[in-house]
């Protein structure tokens, strides 16, 4: 009877130990939010984001974590839906989170805004689009290049290393075309490049012969493409069917696998503003590409979604190392990272600009046999 | 403006209004039979392509083949939809029925998505080649093939309707089904066939358009929403009224983006739709209504 109380007072006690181990590894360990879209028309981005982030999150676990504490994610699948972007914001700011990744698309991004400044809970977010960080809202940090940088670098590729003296520009009719036209009206004003046509595509269009004819109306010496989706594979098909011979610059929308396939022999020579070169790996690169390559194999070659997933991660964890435990000193944190350098490229951020990326990250590359290959960094 | 951009816009509007008119052809076959509008129909033209891309891209099959393949099945598809649905409504209105099939476009669309993903899908054209040069425009080998099948079709159904015994038998429940059914045809089997035929023209639209468009899961929508308004714009109830809105409204949209910004193409076209019905409520041609009370066809 007496063996079987000390019996049982020992696994008590045992308990009582493990239990205790375990709340130490839980205040051991640091939250960050992931809301990206692992379903729905978005998905496609989403998911191999999703799959950089936990990668980065075990990489840096591995290598003693941030001071010694373990990253935990929390991931919640926006759909590709604002309203579930919302309340997945919420929800992670309520489980104590130090920053959330995401959202994916732009206008999810914009929902997100006023539940950060409720929440007081900073977002890195993947979007190009320019407004973004300038909504005046302190929470939202850009974790990617800003159109207004890819913008300029189109223009600057035309008219310094393509020698084109005026261009024409192509675009899709939502918020990344539009606001983008408008930064490159500006930018070629300043650079006195005269745009010759412009055209607006909707989005989701499915036949642009009657834009590119105009476009060539006018006889630019280089076409800028910009926008995403399955209309910029037909834009391209559409451009070469007609006889254009001026070079095309596309934005980072259009630098997509999918879309490259199926334009065919019409994205062949085609050059795209983009944020990697996927034939080079830069040093910081490597312990990614490294990854990824014992993962999918040799020939594994890094792709956007890899890089800003995988870089935003190590962003959250230079700010939560100056944070400590003090989860509203992590917008500090980042407004304080300086000459940070990752995947993507040097991220600075200060209290007046959340840019992260500026234009010496920015990637001109160009299709060869199907395949992008790098022509020139930084502007 | 140059005679051959001019020349160019005319043939972009040729090419992109005989997609439409194709995409009319499918909801006019049905409505004859039904009264009904297939909200379906647009996914039935992007499962006929996306099926092709897939019968080629993975399986490996010939264009001929996989075209086939397409089409059967989106075919039994329509059969199917009209089986396990339209025909299990006893007593619906038209708007019941209209509204099923606009349930089933829902469900079509994200199973594509879920099969496929968001991705564009893609086959070459069915004659490789440059594009041909009339006059400095430029005419793409798919296009002729689009516009030549639609008018195929087209002449096929104009003799379907008048000389087959199904096909008089359809036009017969589209005068008066009741009547029809009083006469020994079979209205219930005739709706079928409605709907089997319906989806094997929206299936060959798709493996018609897929080399100049793409096939992506969400495009059904807008290839319904402007092959409705051919049908809109030619009058509802005709092959030939289908064909006539489709061109239309293909030139309306290439005309206005010579004249206007490109980005108001959209709200150009259906303005001109909705202007030409409040003159012409039965549209160019004259629809059903008039129809009934003259020649059929």
């Amino acid at each position: 009877m007496k063996t079987l109380s000390i019996l049982r007072s020992g696994c008590l006690l045992a308990g009582l130990l493990i239990s205790a181990g375990w709340a130490q590894s839980q205040e051991d360990s640091v939250k960050i939010g992931v809301s990206e879209p692992l379903s729905g028309p978005a998905s496609s981005l989403g998911v191999p984001v999703v799959e950089s982030i936990k990668t980065a999150a075990e990489f840096i676990n591995n290598n003693g974590g941030i001071d010694g504490r373990k990253i935990e994610l929390v991931i919640r699948d926006d759909q590709s839906r604002a309203d579930v972007a919302v309340q997945n914001f919420r929800r992670l700011a309520e489980e104590g989170v130090y920053g959330v990744i995401g959202p994916n698309q732009g206008s999810n991004a914009l929902a997100v805004a006023p539940v950060l400044l409720e929440t007081k809970v900073p977002m890195c977010g993947f979007q190009n689009t320019i407004s973004i960080t300038k909504l005046g809202n302190p929470y939202i940090f850009r974790c990617q290049t800003s159109d207004s940088d890819n913008t300029r670098a189109a223009l600057k590729f035309a008219s310094e290393k393509l020698g084109a003296k005026n261009v024409a520009v192509l675009y899709t009719g939502d918020a990344y075309g539009t606001e983008a036209f408008a930064a490159l009206e500006a930018e070629a004003k300043e650079m006195n490049i005269p745009i010759v046509a412009a055209e607006k595509l909707n989005y989701g269009a499915s036949d642009t012969t009657a834009e590119w004819t105009k476009i060539l109306g006018a006889q630019p010496e280089a076409v800028i493409l910009w926008g995403s989706g399955s209309t910029m594979s037909v834009a391209l098909r559409n451009g070469s069917q007609l006889g254009n011979t001026a070079p095309i610059i596309g934005a980072q929308g259009v630098a997509a696998a999918a879309i490259i396939e199926s334009a065919g022999a019409a994205a062949e020579g085609v050059y795209m503003v983009t944020l990697n070169a996927p034939d080079q790996v830069s040093p910081e690169q490597k312990p990614l590409s490294d990854i990824y390559k014992e993962r999918n194999g040799e020939d594994y070659k890094l792709t956007i979604y890899d890089i800003i997933g995988w870089d935003a991660v190590h962003i959250f964890a230079e700010a939560i190392k100056y944070a400590g435990e003090d989860r509203s000193k992590v917008v500090e944190g980042l407004e304080k990272t300086q000459g940070l350098k990752l995947a993507g490229g040097t991220y600075n951020y200060a209290p007046d600009s959340h840019e992260g990326l500026g234009s010496d990250s920015v990637w001109i590359v160009q299709v060869k046999d199907g395949e992008m290959v790098g022509v020139q960094k930084g502007f | 403006m140059s005679s051959a951009e001019i020349l160019q816009l005319v043939i972009t509007g040729l090419t992109v209004g005989s997609i439409y008119a194709l995409v009319g052809l499918g909801f006019n076959l049905i409505f004859n039979a039904t009264d009904v509008i297939n909200f379906a129909q647009g996914e039935f033209v992007v499962l006929g392509g996306i099926l092709t891309a897939v019968a080629i891209g993975t399986v490996g099959l010939p264009l001929w083949l996989a075209a086939i393949v397409a089409i059967v099945l989106v075919a039994a598809l329509g059969a199917l939809i009209d089986f396990a649905a339209i025909s299990r409504v006893k007593r619906g209105s038209v708007m019941t029925l209209a509204m099923i099939t606009l349930g089933l476009a829902v469900i079509v669309k994200t199973s594509l998505l879920l099969w496929v993903g968001p991705d564009p899908l893609y086959f070459d054209p069915f004659t490789p080649g440059p594009p041909i040069r009339i006059l400095g425009a430029v005419l793409q080998l798919q296009a002729i093939w689009v516009i030549g099948v639609g008018v195929l079709v087209m002449i096929a159904l104009k003799f379907f309707f008048s000389h087959s015994r199904m096909g008089r038998e359809m036009l017969a429940c589209a005068i008066d089904r009741e009547a029809a059914q009083l006469m020994g045809i079979n209205v219930r089997a005739t709706v079928r066939w409605s709907f089997i035929l319906s989806g094997a023209l929206g299936a060959l639209a798709g493996v018609l358009i897929t080399p100049l468009t793409n096939a992506t899961y969400d495009q059904g929508f807008t290839l319904a929403l402007k092959g409705f308004a051919a049908c809109a714009l030619g009058g509802f109830g005709r092959a030939s009224s289908a064909i006539l809105g489709g061109f239309a409204l293909g030139l309306i949209e290439a005309a206005s983006v010579a004249v206007l910004p490109s980005g108001l193409k959209d709200s150009v076209a259906l303005s001109v739709l909705i202007l030409a019905l409040i003159i012409r409520p039965a549209g160019l041609l004259g629809g059903r209504e008039e129809r009934r009370h003259t020649q059929a066809m």
